[in-house]
């Protein structure tokens, strides 16, 4: 309860997610792009977390991050769901909030299946906002 | 002649000659603990004669002085006083751990394995992998409005369902 207390939400609230193995798993990998931005890196955006992780030709990451999908599913809320020729191709998750905080996880493959992208935000701001937000900034 | 004396404590029963001459001991300083504790007794009992009096008025200030002179054990104070420090100690703690973390956002990236720190940097592999998911704007914008749409239908209906 003490660890509770003393970690800050961003650090406490994702480590409940099985999406935060992929980020320990691959994030250091050779093919691999991993990105961590908070507090006031993100001031622009009204997030206070930003995780992401880009994985190139690696069939088993896939494998290992759907389900991690499937288990964090549980509770949540499916915004968005694609599925391309049977696979899994783009999700957008709205995870249980954690105290004020409104949490994300956003999933896409591509066709191929060669490259995945897995992100992972938190904020304060609502679901929609958060998505469009990071639309208009592109 | 002699009046009896009774010591409350075991009932046994002693003269005012024995009383005197327990009172004599006790102003030489030859009292023993116990008889001191007799004394104190047949001094406390309430139809004490007057000649008494003196003698208990100065036994009872004695006592009082040795009571005030034990160091007196504070058995509500100090436990308070310690579980306060401990209280605050660990409220401290966690306020500094909260504030050394929190005090220092992340910025960073790992491409290939290798750390980047660079601001711009980062950003960029940021928005690159946004891009990544949004690669048609319309198609989250999209997501965002049916997301919308879904929580106002949601709220509606909450109306019907009584909750």
């Amino acid at each position: 309860m003490l660890m509770a207390m003393a970690l800050p939400h961003h650090l406490s609230a994702q480590k409940d997610l099985q999406i935060s193995k992929v980020f320990d798993l691959y994030g250091k990998k050779k093919g691999v792009t991993m990105v961590e931005l908070s507090g006031e890196m993100l001031g622009d955006y009204n997030l206070s977390l930003f995780k992401s992780i880009v994985i190139n030709n690696d069939p088993t990451a896939g494998d290992f991050i759907r389900k991690c999908l499937d288990k964090d599913q549980e509770g949540a809320k499916k915004v968005k769901q694609v599925i391309s020729s049977g696979n899994l191709s783009t999700i957008i998750l709205q995870l249980p909030h954690k105290g004020r905080l409104n949490r994300l996880i956003l999933y896409n493959a591509t066709s191929s299946g060669y490259k995945l992208t897995l992100v992972y935000l938190e904020s304060h701001d609502d679901v929609d906002d958060i998505l469009n937000l990071l639309l208009k900034k592109k | 002649m002699d009046k009896i004396m009774q010591l409350f404590s075991n009932h046994k029963i002693i003269s005012t000659k024995e009383a005197d001459a327990l009172l004599e001991k006790y102003y030489e300083g030859f009292t023993s603990a116990e008889e001191e504790r007799q004394l104190y007794l047949v001094l406390l009992q309430p139809d004490l004669p007057e000649r008494y009096q003196a003698d208990r008025a100065m036994m009872g200030y004695f006592a009082g002085e040795k009571q005030a002179g034990k160091p007196k054990k504070n058995r509500t104070i100090i436990p308070m006083i310690r579980w306060a420090s401990v209280a605050a100690a660990l409220i401290g703690g966690i306020f500094l751990v909260r504030s050394l973390i929190e005090e220092k956002p992340q910025c960073y990236a790992y491409v290939d394995g290798v750390k980047v720190t660079d601001v711009a940097t980062v950003k960029a592999e940021a928005m690159q992998s946004i891009s990544e998911i949004a690669s048609d704007p319309d198609e989250v914008a999209q997501a965002a409005k049916q997301f919308k749409a879904e929580e106002i239908v949601k709220d509606q209906l909450s109306v019907f369902s009584g909750n």
